[in-house]
């Protein structure tokens, strides 16, 4: 998918941004401030309004690309505290967007699917059981296998390592590697481990007097 | 403006909130996101989990009008007259009214708490992020569960209240049950039925959207929810007063 923000402001500080990528692999949105890239993820999910200019999903506007393609089938989004609905159970949680993803009742494939996953990421939790009663770290694993299973066209994720200790850190860091050829990922973050050896492209985004500077490395060495 | 810009700017604005919700209730069946679970667990929440609170309520009142009319009427040797009071009073007015303020107390502000805190904890962004309307998710659900049991509390209210009048009644006079329903059915009107069922299909409606809408109005902090909750609660009792009297007006007046 081409992704292109074009003339696009949110407020004072963001403001006529220019970025045309073909975020295929991983791009890391790398932000010191923790500010503007999560913000561009909101945007591209559809979460926060912007004022100005426009953001083109293969040259097509925004709202005629979602409007044809469905938001779940182009983007999930995975919270950096791991959300998810107090009201429903884990499996719930998991089960309500790939209901409409998939646009069926397959519950076997879905339990098989999630067996998988819940191997991949050595996660032995009741899934009958409500979020609250879990652990954040393992609720934001559950994201990430929720997100996962949903197979958009591109997974955004912010603050992916936030919230999960060192071995946690590892084992996802893994499993998005292994994933990221089936599925092109944006990653916002602050942290700088995730810009090297990690992403095949990063883009740096911090602001300067005049506004929001923004600057596209490939990284070779991925 | 992309379609959730938009859905967020209608929550500011309570009748372009309100138009919204009235869509996704009138397509319900073809929503996809109304679940059927959420309305019945409303249901079960709203109707089923009221009715001891409902019941005493109700046969508190019944047995109270019978009491003080009673005595009041007998003054003038006219005690049979209880009955119509009993219709006037019960059938016509209290049982739509408090079923709708016991309802305010539990439904409304838990409708308003759960949301309120749904938007804290960013779960409201969660569903917009699937590309779920909240409204039709969350608030569609609930105001069919509200409306549902309110009309069946209120039912219930009244066979409860008149019930309550005729175990009060048999204080003063022993009268047999089935000529106190007899006295009770030749005063009670086609019109007061339409009435009573009319009056809390349009109170669940009010008291679920004032209390959604004021549980998505919190931005941020969750010291906000409580502030929400009072708002809903003020705000609904006072609307539904104003749509009784209103209804009220409006069946004399076609009468």
């Amino acid at each position: 998918m081409q992704l292109a923000f074009s003339s696009f402001t949110v407020d004072d500080a963001l403001r006529n941004l220019d970025l045309d990528l073909h975020p295929d692999g991983i791009t890391v949105f790398y932000d010191e401030e923790d500010k503007w890239a999560e913000k561009l993820l909101r945007c591209l999910i559809g979460l926060d309004p912007w004022q100005e200019g426009q953001i083109y999903l293969d040259g097509k506007l925004w709202d005629q690309y979602i409007s044809e393609h469905s938001l779940i089938k182009t983007f999930t989004y995975v919270f950096d505290d791991g959300t998810m609905m107090s009201n429903l159970s884990l499996k719930e949680n998991l089960y309500l967007p790939y209901q409409l993803r998939w646009e069926g009742d397959d519950l076997h494939r879905f339990e098989e699917e999630l067996a998988s996953l819940t191997a991949r990421f050595g996660i032995d939790i009741d899934l009958r059981i409500r979020p609250a009663l879990i652990r954040p770290a393992e609720r934001k694993m559950l994201c990430f296998i929720q997100a996962l299973m949903l197979k958009s066209t591109v997974l955004l994720i912010n603050n992916p390592l936030y919230l999960l200790n060192h071995k946690q850190r590892d084992l996802l860091i893994s499993v998005l590697m292994e994933y990221a050829s089936q599925q092109p990922m944006i990653i916002a973050s602050y942290d700088s481990e995730l810009s090297r050896g990690f992403a095949d492209r990063t883009v740096f985004i911090h602001s300067t007097d005049t506004g929001l500077s923004v600057k596209i490395q490939q990284n070779l060495d991925t | 403006m992309s379609v959730v810009q938009r859905e967020k700017s209608a929550q500011d604005f309570f009748f372009s909130y309100l138009i919204k919700v009235m869509r996704e209730v009138f397509y319900f069946r073809s929503n996809r996101n109304v679940n059927s679970e959420v309305v019945l667990k409303q249901i079960l929440f709203t109707g089923f989990e009221a009715l001891p609170i409902i019941s005493f309520i109700a046969l508190g009142v019944g047995g109270l009008i019978i009491l003080q009319g009673y005595n009041l009427l007998s003054n003038f040797g006219q005690g049979i007259w209880v009955h119509i009071i009993l219709v006037t009073v019960v059938v016509r007015e209290l049982s739509a009214i408090m079923t709708a303020l016991v309802v305010i107390a539990r439904s409304g502000t838990a409708i308003s708490t759960e949301l309120g805190n749904m938007v804290v904890n960013r779960e409201i962004d969660l569903l917009r992020s699937f590309g779920i309307s909240p409204l039709s998710y969350l608030v569609a659900s609930r105001l069919l569960g509200v409306m549902a049991a309110l009309i069946i509390l209120t039912l219930y209210f009244n066979i409860v209240a008149v019930l309550g009048g005729w175990l009060f009644s048999t204080i003063f006079n022993r009268i047999e049950f089935r000529a106190f329903i007899n006295d009770f059915m030749s005063i009670l009107h086609f019109q007061d039925i339409i009435m009573t069922l009319l009056k809390p299909l349009v109170f669940g409606f009010i008291i679920a959207v004032i209390s959604s809408y004021q549980g998505l109005r919190v931005q941020r902090a969750s010291t906000e929810v409580p502030q929400r909750t009072i708002k809903a609660v003020v705000q609904s009792i006072f609307i539904i007063i104003v749509a009784d009297i209103l209804i009220t007006a409006t069946f004399y007046y076609l009468s």
